[in-house]
């Protein structure tokens, strides 16, 4: 079990080498606009693992905010999910808002899936943070280190299942995230 | 006490025991008066009396020309205070302030030097008070030695030719050496911190860049293997250590072998998947059928080639003896050409001899014929003949003997009618020779024909005996019929003679072919048993090389995990962010740094501002140039490496602008002037105020000509402080001071040479 709370919940050696490689793919595919593309794949995998912890998620899907909502531990938490290659999240108003105003939720989480080598996970309680460039290294007293634990090992169920074949392009790769949800 | 702090003390009193070159037998100074000049040979101790008073208040002095703070453990440095021979060193001060008394006193004994181990005693009227110098008179030891007893070793630094040391000095005169100090140490801090974080770094980078790599290399492994096995029989989902399990145990099921997989521990399955490798291997070689294939094809070969060579020369043989038959039809037997031949050869001796006698006579014929016809005579006469002796006429002899020779000898003569029977004779011997020979020979290839034939039934029957010997006591159903003919062909083949003479052919023959089949059936019953063995054999291996893919996978996944602990190792993670935290740090002292920067250069930009128009109307007093006569001072910065510094300039001034600092352009006297001139104004500084009421100038006429000594004299006697204390080995000096302040107000004390027995003594005293 790998928990380092004071530095973000790190993926493994196979789940990081995978994501990164995903990106690449897409940037490689897509140029600039690949990012864009990983970023959904990754909120799409990520969604798909807090199902798995909480059957009754919410997806909001399409650029509604938040991005979900999801009772990670005992709370009805609104969750928005970013990722990062280099350490910054941009947070929008509407983000912020999304996870702090987010209909019943009772609390609000941000989610940042860092790729830096190594690949990290951090879920942050996001009750008071602010709208602007973000840096969850910087925050790390914020984390949920049960959550974050919680998550990251569906998460790395998610992709293990996926596999290799996850560097793909956007269309598939989110397909075979839910294939491989629904199978298993 | 109200009395603290508010008071500006006059010193009134040294008294001085066992310090430094004053001896046991002690020394006191009485200064009654506001200015006291010390007046003495070098060597006399005047600078002991005033570093007496620095020591008492502090407990340590400033040592060397730059007048640095003694900061060292060794207790001989501060043992050596301690006048030789001296159990202790004591100096006692008083003073006074409106009707109120201070005794200060520090005793140090020589066992114990340390100063925080030195007895101090402060009394204020009689009372006991906190001996801090600080809070008593306002004054600390760094304010002590630059602003109330400067020292010659400030004296000369201001007027070294080292700008470094220059500036040094004056940054210390100036109070901001400390502030330097803390901008030299902070930036020094951040260049080792800088330097240690950067190589901590590299080191950091370095062991993630490697293990980035190591990652990557094994995830492409993972993904290839991964690949290899997929291409095979498994599916993503039997690529798991269970699965491998449960595959390995149904495959050792099928190939009848006990597997053990410990519910997937990777080494016990590679273990059993070798195993299982062997064991598909053995299959594919098969020792059941393979072997029964191996002796049937040697019985085939027997039954059925070697049969064929031995009914070819059975065959061979008929057909030769079939040959003789005929030929002893047509020739008769050997016997009977060999008596044939007999009778002939007879017959030929017969007539070889009557045609002897018959040419014999003709010889003799001939020969009386001969005779005859040389005989002396006529023909009619009377001739004995040569034969009967009788006598006869010539002619008649001669004609009867040529008729018998024609009978004999002639064309159709019984000689050739002779001579042709012998010759038919022999003819018919040769005949009947060749036709002996011909017999003979057909008779002799015949028997070697059978000879051959027998050999070669002998050799199929000592071939299958090997073969006999090879098969299994109990065969089994393919192979019985195959083992029964064997023994019946070794059955009959005991009832052959050595000579081959009871050689049952056809009965051989029969079960060779009936042998020769059975074998064929066997071996085509074998074949294809052998044929599903390796088909299933080879489905095993497969499977096995499938499960081996697999348990390659599951290897290169294993190796790539076990690089987890690293990638989450809290160590790592840790000094990643304790670095980040240096950087900030560093950061945040680079700031701290500009600001001690920033506050040093306003400091002695404020002291300048505030010390330059005394400068130089000090400078004016003391100066008696005939052009020189003003002085400036200013500061400016330069960025060093390790931070900023200032960088003073202190000149004296001609009234046509000209400018020339410390240093080979302006004379030692002027620099003497200009260094002095440099102390007076800073002592005169609201900044320099201490509530202990004293400036002492330790012999401050170096180098300058009596009557700067005496312009010197004159000017600083007339400095505004309670006390003033002056040192000089020059009478001009003391004389021009008392001048200067007035007689009344001078107290001037001579002190006799030092010597090691009376050590430091006024004159006066013994």
């Amino acid at each position: 079990m790998m928990t380092v709370t004071s530095t973000g919940r790190p993926l493994s050696a196979f789940a990081g080498e995978l994501l990164s490689r995903v990106q690449e793919n897409l940037i490689d595919e897509m140029g600039d606009a690949g990012r864009g593309a990983f970023g959904r794949v990754v909120q799409e995998a990520v969604e798909l693992a807090m199902q798995v912890i909480d059957l009754g998620l919410r997806r909001n899907p399409g650029a509604g905010i938040p991005d979900c909502w999801c009772v990670l531990a005992s709370q009805r938490c609104a969750c928005e999910i970013k990722y990062t290659d280099d350490g910054k999240v941009a947070l929008g108003i509407r983000d912020v808002q999304g996870m702090q105003l987010g209909g019943d939720a009772d609390g609000s989480r941000l989610v940042v899936i860092d790729i830096q080598f190594p690949a990290r996970l951090w879920v942050l309680d996001a009750q008071n943070i602010e709208p602007g460039a973000f840096q969850a290294s910087g925050h790390a007293h914020l984390q949920e280190p049960d959550e974050a634990d919680r998550l990251a090992i569906q998460l790395e169920r998610l992709l293990r299942l996926a596999d290799t074949e996850l560097v793909t392009g956007e269309a598939d790769a989110k397909d075979l995230l839910r294939e491989v949800a629904r199978s298993s | 006490m109200s009395v603290v702090g508010q008071q500006t003390w006059s010193l009134c009193s040294i008294e001085i025991h066992g310090f430094l070159g004053v001896g046991d037998d002690g020394l006191t100074v009485q200064l009654d008066r506001p200015v006291t000049i010390l007046i003495g040979p070098n060597g006399s101790g005047k600078s002991t009396i005033l570093e007496a008073v620095e020591w008492a208040l502090f407990g340590i002095t400033a040592v060397g020309a730059a007048g640095e703070e003694l900061r060292t453990p060794n207790l001989d440095a501060h043992r050596m205070y301690i006048h030789r021979g001296s159990p202790e060193a004591a100096v006692h001060l008083e003073f006074a302030a409106d009707g109120h008394a201070l005794e200060w006193r520090r005793t140090r004994r020589h066992t114990k030097p340390r100063p925080g181990d030195d007895a101090v005693v402060c009394n204020l009227d009689g009372e006991p008070v906190v001996p801090d110098p600080n809070e008593l008179f306002g004054v600390t030891g760094e304010l002590f030695r630059r602003a109330v007893a400067p020292g010659q070793g400030a004296l000369q630094a201001l007027i070294s030719g080292d700008k470094t040391k220059r500036d040094a000095a004056l940054d210390r005169l100036f109070g901001v050496e400390l502030l330097n100090n803390l901008t030299l140490g902070l930036s020094k801090a951040r260049f080792d911190l800088e330097s240690e974080r950067r190589g901590l770094r590299a080191k950091l980078d370095g062991f993630r860049s490697g293990l980035r790599s190591e990652i990557t290399r094994r995830f492409d492994e993972r993904t290839a293997a991964r690949s290899a096995a997929l291409d095979g029989e498994a599916t993503a989902e039997m690529l798991t250590p269970a699965a491998a399990a449960a595959s390995a145990e149904a495959l050792g099921s099928e190939l009848e072998v006990a597997v053990e997989t410990r519910g997937g521990d990777l080494a016990t399955l590679r273990e059993t998947f070798a195993s299982l490798r062997t064991t598909a291997d053995a299959r594919w070689s098969g020792t059941g059928p393979g072997e029964r294939e191996t002796r049937l094809l040697e019985v085939a070969q027997t039954a059925t080639a070697h049969r064929d060579r031995w009914q070819k020369a059975v065959s061979d043989r008929l057909d030769e003896e079939t040959e003789f038959g005929s030929l002893v039809e047509s020739t008769g037997t050997e016997e009977h050409l060999d008596m044939e031949l007999g009778a002939s050869k007879d017959k030929l001796a017969q007539l070889e001899a009557s045609l002897n006698a018959m040419n014999s006579r003709i010889a003799v014929l001939s020969s009386a014929r001969e005779w005859i016809a040389a005989q002396p005579v006529s023909p009619e006469e009377e001739i004995e003949c040569p034969v009967c002796e009788r006598p006869m006429i010539e002619s008649e002899l001669a004609g009867l003997i040529d008729v018998v020779l024609a009978s004999l000898a002639g064309a159709d003569g019984e000689a050739s009618a002779v001579q042709e029977r012998v010759e038919g004779a022999r003819k018919q011997i040769r005949e009947l020779s060749a036709n002996l020979d011909a017999v003979s020979q057909k008779r002799e290839q015949v028997g070697t024909l059978a000879k051959r034939e027998q050999a070669l039934a002998t050799d199929i029957i000592h071939r299958l005996r090997g073969h006999a010997g090879q098969l299994p006591a109990q065969p089994d159903v393919v192979e019985a019929p195959v083992a029964t003919l064997v023994k019946e062909v070794l059955l009959l083949g005991a009832s052959i003679a050595p000579d081959g003479s009871s050689l049952p052919t056809p009965a051989l023959n029969d079960l060779l072919g009936r042998l020769a089949v059975a074998t064929r059936s066997a071996l085509q019953q074998t074949q294809g048993e052998i044929a599903q063995t390796r088909e299933a054999a080879q489905a095993a291996r497969e499977k096995v090389l499938s499960l081996e893919r697999t348990i390659r996978f599951l290897e290169a996944e294993a190796q790539l995990d076990e690089l987890d602990s690293a990638v989450g190792n809290v160590e790592l993670a840790t000094a990643s962010a304790a670095l980040d935290a240096v950087d900030s740090g560093v950061e945040t002292l680079l700031a701290v740094i500009q600001v001690a920067d920033g506050v040093s250069q306003a400091e002695a930009q404020a002291r300048i501002a505030d010390v330059a128009p005394r400068l130089s109307s000090w400078y004016e007093r003391l100066s008696s140039h005939d052009s020189l006569r003003g002085a400036r001072i200013d500061v400016t910065t330069r960025r060093d490496r390790g931070g900023s510094r200032n960088s003073y300039s202190i000149c004296a001034t001609s009234d046509d602008g000209w400018e020339t600092g410390a240093g080979p352009m302006l004379s030692g006297g002027y620099q003497t002037v200009l260094a002095v001139a440099a102390l007076c104004a800073l002592s005169d500084d609201e900044r320099s105020r201490t509530s202990l009421g004293l400036l002492a100038l330790d012999e401050p006429t170096q180098s300058l000509d009596p009557d700067m000594t005496t312009r010197m004299g004159h000017a600083v006697a007339r400095i505004n402080v309670p006390r003033l204390f002056l040192t000089t080995t020059e009478e001009t000096f003391a004389d021009a001071a008392t001048e200067g302040a007035g007689a009344s107000q001078v107290r001037v004390i001579r002190l006799r040479d030092w010597t090691a027995a009376g050590g430091t003594r006024t004159e006066g005293n013994p």
